[in-house]
């Protein structure tokens, strides 16, 4: 990595390794609303999402006084560590029954935008829970993390040209559960089928 | 650039040439403009999609969890900060304990020593070598006790037990010696004295010489 590549965390991480106390708010401001953004999009619940990022931090806390800059950013080191704890969660629930949703959520009279943007939000969030998890993988981190094609595809062991195939497929799947209107949202928080979907896909 | 690699950019990244690869952005933008109306098909396919993603919107962090990630960095902090204080203060008092019940028995008449002996198993720092102790463990934490160097009671109970047996048969001693020692200045051993149960309460514990009030 030459020196116009640095690491951007670089600095932060080696006054975090002399247990700066400033460095950890500055950290955390810097990394915390992604990485929560990260785990909720992965898992579609916010409390689960939550007990991430904190192990996630945790592993930082504990690993920081040895990190050496190197090859990996440590941003791509941290999705990859957050990935393993979201993934961890979705196995664990893999096989665990549904939780009692409604399959259809009753979007209700919608009187004002303030609503209609909020049901939007809803199926969106819906049908991103629905996709197979290695589409809602590849879209997360490529989308919403902004994540070059280079570094999503590094982080998820696949080559650019899969990504862009998973890609594809997302949002090939996206549109046709949008395509609809409104009251053929699926539910609100898509946790059941997140817990469902974890290897249905290729 | 090709048709294909156009429609492949478009179906993968959408119709926004910020998200498209940088190093085939301006292939992308030309092919497009010298095929208008099959790309504009393409890209307001896409678009539509495009519109609809940035609703999926993560609510900014809570403030009490930015805390409660923050407490953990500053415990895991004083965590290793307490340890080592306990080493250097470990270095600085190192005091070894009694080896053996031998090194008691040298002072017999000593309780504290013992005392002392059982309170040296108990520090942290005494009852096992320190490169022996894992330096993450620290007193008053949610950790397992067998991490705990001053939370091991089979060392102490140890001492406790080689302690009362030997005070035991210090007392087992003294107690014969001052009995082999009245013995041989009476020059006999007593002999027990049988009495009825009548008179039994008209006798001294020495016995033998019954009160008798009639010759008053």
């Amino acid at each position: 990595m030459s020196e116009s590549e640095r690491d951007p965390d670089a600095d932060l991480i080696a006054q975090l390794g002399q247990r700066d106390p400033a460095a950890v708010r500055a950290l955390i401001a810097r990394k915390l609303p992604r990485l929560l953004a990260l785990a909720v999009r992965m898992l579609g619940d916010r409390m689960e999402a939550e007990d991430v990022a904190q192990e996630a931090f945790l592993r930082i806390w504990q690993h920081a006084p040895r990190w050496r800059e190197g090859e990996a950013r440590f941003d791509t080191w941290l999705h990859r560590v957050a990935l393993n704890l979201c993934y961890d969660r979705l196995r664990k629930h893999r096989d665990e029954p549904a939780d009692e949703l409604p399959e259809r959520a009753d979007p209700g009279p919608l009187p004002d935008a303030r609503l209609e943007a909020r049901s939007r939000e809803a199926r969106v969030q819906a049908a991103l829970a629905a996709l197979p998890v290695r589409q809602r993988e590849a879209l997360v981190l490529n989308y919403y993390q902004e994540l070059s094609n280079v570094e999503a595809a590094s982080l998820m062991g696949i080559t650019v040209d899969a990504l862009e195939s998973l890609l594809a497929r997302a949002r090939r799947n996206l549109r046709a559960q949008l395509a609809g209107p409104d009251e053929g949202a699926s539910h609100p928080t898509g946790r059941s089928n997140t817990r469902t979907r974890i290897s249905d896909d290729s | 650039m090709t048709a294909e690699r156009f429609r492949a950019i478009v179906d993968a990244y959408g119709a926004d040439p910020k998200r498209w690869p940088a190093h085939e952005r301006a292939a992308v933008e030309a092919w497009a403009a010298q095929h208008r109306a099959a790309a504009d098909a393409l890209l307001d396919e896409a678009a539509q999609l495009d519109a609809w993603l940035p609703h999926a919107m993560v609510a900014a962090p809570d403030p009490a969890l930015a805390r409660r990630i923050a407490s953990a960095a500053l415990d895991l902090a004083s965590d290793r900060a307490s340890d080592l204080a306990s080493d250097l203060a470990s270095d600085r008092a190192r005091d070894p304990a009694p080896d053996s019940a031998s090194d008691l028995a040298r002072d017999p008449a000593s309780g504290h020593r013992i005392a002392a002996a059982a309170k040296h198993a108990t520090r942290p720092g005494h009852d096992r070598p320190r490169h022996d102790r894992p330096r993450h463990d620290r007193p008053g934490r949610d950790r397992p006790n067998r991490d705990r160097p001053h939370m091991r009671p089979g060392r102490a109970r140890l001492w406790w037990s080689s302690a009362a047996f030997v005070g035991a048969g210090l007392a087992g001693g003294a107690a014969g010696a001052f009995a082999m020692s009245l013995l041989l200045l009476l020059g006999a051993p007593p002999t027990p004295t049988v009495t009825p149960p009548d008179t039994a309460s008209l006798t001294t514990s020495f016995g033998g010489m019954p009160a008798d009030w009639s010759g008053e």
